[in-house]
């Protein structure tokens, strides 16, 4: 039995779907979040086989959903509901073939035939469910504002993004479009999301979709077409018809990878001594923060540690440990390094900075 | 300070070719005079005396910007052409207003300082590329705002709209197995989306009800009455301390005071949704005279708006109340536009807001 989980924030709108898919219950059953933090920890418990969801969702919206999925459980068949779209984004989505889209309102009847499709085609082990060209897609749709962090293989490249269109983008050779450019052609990417636009200047000129298309061009005339690499992809597959031993089938993907800060956050979280935080990387990426609405996620403390630094060496004081903001009202909040990551943490009342320093020992910052 | 009456008898033996040099009027040892400047400022500079009705003064700018019929600027000219009430100006009732004129196919705006009993300055400019590059930037607004618009509509009427269609859909596929209860729960549910799509139709129709404005002298302190009653009763059971300080009888200010009633129970409504769960919430209503305005400001310890959140308050739909439809600031902006009153919000986050109309004073 495959599950499929469904995450819009529209109570009757789910409340009605999960009644009428109760005629499909020989084939899979329905799960319901209403938002993208739901639907994580229903991803976290269960072995889900669909992802259907809306993007403008609260707490947490589609977008870092996908995001999320992109790292952790990237071969899960996606199927995206939005409000907004035009036939053309709507053809372009649909060459990808492992994400699905339907434009609102919903034809029950299309929905349910679009999730047998999704779930009987398991292409989950062979092609993601989620790539970053049919993200930006989406960011540019949505008119999303954010900051992207791309990984593939040991790169690992930043895109920056306001109101769905390309500001800026860095790799770790390259600035600007030639970086942007880079990126989108990168395969097997994993995408972090953080909601804020870090940098102000727009220092790409050409649009979001151009530069999609125009790598893809150029990746083109190098090799094959996605649509043909994909089909390659999918090639021996088809071919093995028979049981014999596919070496897809011999070594699927990870089913889910487990985030590397899992044990940090759950110290951060259950830590009294702590009201919130926020773990921003050496870009001023944000890649953590406490449960939102988070009052520390627009920082920027790329501005204080060169400065404290400074000031550190003119009064000879053996190494910045760490730094301490008192305000009105006895706020406190404690600033510290750890390695490339810039950690900024509101304490609660009463607490010491050295006692919390302990209890986030460097190991916890270490990033595999 | 220049001596007016002094700079009268220079101007009136002036002509721009007889050369500042020879001009008896200078400052200190210095190669100019005030009629030089004067004489060469691109505003248009005209000083009248009523008693007289002749022009004392007419710099080139002004010849340009009026451009009279004969070589010299007449105090006919002006009064006929330009002013069309000559009464108002003798009567001084124009005094210090910036208005308007339509010439032809310019704009100009003027404004007349009294400079003595008998004296009138009246600053003159062409605002017609002015006007039009504000109607071009107010347009170019509006048309963002038209997309913010749509996109809201879209969204506001496309969700409810999306749970009828599948709620409507999964109702009739079912309509045989469905029991009587689940029937009408599917026949609520869908008249609870309707009511929602109606909620934002009567919000909408909201937004265009005061198209035009009746602009009267209406006493604050009264009007501020009228409002304490409604909406006492109301802010004592959220436990909400109201204080007024209210202007003086006399303070009239020109309103239509249906409008400014509007605005101001969004402005409040707003107030009190950032008191939510805060510690002794307060609203402070007050009144201010500020040059030729009245302040009228609303005050509360709230929540208070970070800077991000500030500026996406006047756009259409852009909310973070689950209940709110993101109109309300923008209705009320536009009311206090149309009232030739400005709206200013301060706010800091975790401290509270400060919302300042600036209304014309009667």
């Amino acid at each position: 039995m495959k599950n499929i989980l469904v995450v819009d924030d529209e109570r009757p709108f789910l409340l009605s779907l999960k009644d009428g898919l109760l005629a499909y219950t020989d084939k899979f059953n329905v799960l319901l979040a209403s938002n993208g933090q739901e639907a994580l920890q229903v991803l976290k418990e269960e072995q889900i086989d669909l992802l259907v969801t809306d993007l403008k969702l609260p707490v947490m919206d589609g977008f870092q959903l996908l995001a999320h999925v992109s790292r952790y459980d990237p071969y899960l068949p996606v199927i995206v509901i939005t409000a907004f779209g035009t036939p053309e984004i709507e053809e372009r989505l649909s060459r990808m073939n492992a994400l699905h889209y339907l434009e609102k309102p919903l034809d029950f009847d299309a929905l349910a035939q679009t999730i047998e499709a999704a779930l009987a085609n398991d292409l989950r082990s062979y092609i993601r469910g989620i790539t970053l060209a049919t993200f930006l897609q989406l960011v540019h749709m949505e008119q999303k504002s954010c900051s992207l962090k791309i990984r593939s293989q040991k790169q690992t490249g930043y895109l920056f993004i306001h109101q769905g269109e390309l500001y800026d983008a860095q790799t770790d050779r390259l600035q600007g479009e030639a970086a942007a450019m880079e990126i989108v052609t990168w395969d097997d990417t994993e995408i972090e999301m953080d909601s804020v636009c870090r940098r102000r200047c727009k220092n790409i000129n050409s649009s979001l979709e151009f530069v999609l298309m125009e790598a893809f061009r150029i990746k083109d005339e190098a090799g094959a077409p996605p649509e043909e690499l994909a089909k390659a992809n999918r090639a021996p597959v088809e071919s093995k018809a028979a049981p014999s031993v596919s070496p897809v089938e011999a070594a699927p993907p990870p089913r889910r990878k487990v985030d590397p800060d899992e044990k940090l956050l759950a110290v951060l979280n259950k830590s009294k001594a702590i009201s919130e935080f926020a773990i921003f990387d050496s870009e001023n990426f944000l890649e953590h923060q406490s449960g939102p609405p988070c009052s520390l996620s627009q920082l920027d403390l790329t501005a204080y540690f060169p400065t404290c630094q400074e000031l550190d060496q003119v009064v000879e004081g053996n190494g910045l440990r760490y730094l301490m903001l008192n305000c009105a009202r006895r706020h406190r909040y404690l600033l510290f390094k750890r390695g490339a990551r810039q950690v900024v943490l509101t304490l609660a009342q009463g607490v010491q900075p050295a006692q919390v320093l302990d209890q986030l020992s460097p190991s916890l910052f270490e990033q595999t | 300070m220049v001596d007016i009456n002094n700079l009268c008898i220079v101007e009136n033996g002036y002509s721009p070719e007889s050369g500042p040099q020879e001009q008896n009027f200078s400052a200190g040892t210095q190669n100019w005079s005030y009629a030089d400047v004067l004489h060469n400022l691109d505003i248009g500079i005209i000083i009248v005396d009523r008693i007289s009705q002749g022009i004392d003064l007419c710099n080139a700018a002004a010849k340009t910007i009026v451009q009279p019929v004969g070589p010299n600027l007449t105090f006919q000219d002006l009064v006929c052409d330009l002013l069309h009430d000559s009464s108002a100006l003798f009567l001084g009732e124009l005094a210090h207003t910036s208005r308007t004129i339509q010439r032809g196919s310019r704009i100009l705006g003027y404004t007349i300082y009294p400079v003595s009993e008998r004296h009138f300055c009246i600053l003159l400019r062409d605002i017609t590329e002015k006007t039009r590059l504000e109607s071009i930037a107010q347009a170019v607004n509006t048309m963002d705002n038209i997309g913010l618009i749509f996109s809201g509509i879209r969204h506001e009427i496309g969700n409810p709209l999306n749970s009828i269609k599948m709620t409507i859909s999964v109702l009739c596929k079912n309509l045989d197995t469905f029991s009587k209860d689940t029937i009408r729960q599917y026949i609520e549910r869908t008249a609870l989306e309707v009511s929602r799509m109606e909620y934002l139709l009567k919000s909408l129709k909201n937004f265009s009800m005061y198209e035009k404005v009746e602009i009267k002298p209406h006493a604050l302190a009264v009007f501020l009455d009228k409002l304490q009653e409604l909406i006492s009763r109301d802010f004592r059971a959220k436990g909400i301390r109201l204080t007024f300080e209210r202007p003086s009888e006399q303070v009239k200010a020109l309103i239509d005071a249906r409008a400014l009633h509007q605005a101001m129970l969004n402005i409040l409504s707003n107030a009190v949704d950032a008191l939510e769960d805060r510690s002794q919430p307060s609203i402070l209503i007050r009144t201010r005279i500020h040059g030729r305005l009245v302040w009228l400001e609303v005050e509360d310890n709230g929540c208070g708006m970070t800077p991000e959140e500030q500026q996406l308050l006047f756009q259409p739909f852009c909310t973070n109340k689950p209940q709110g439809n993101g109109l309300g600031l923008m209705i009320s902006k536009k009311l206090l536009a149309k009232m030739n009153a400005s709206l200013e919000i301060h706010s800091s986050a975790g401290h509270g807001t400060r919302v300042r109309m600036g209304l014309p004073l009667a």
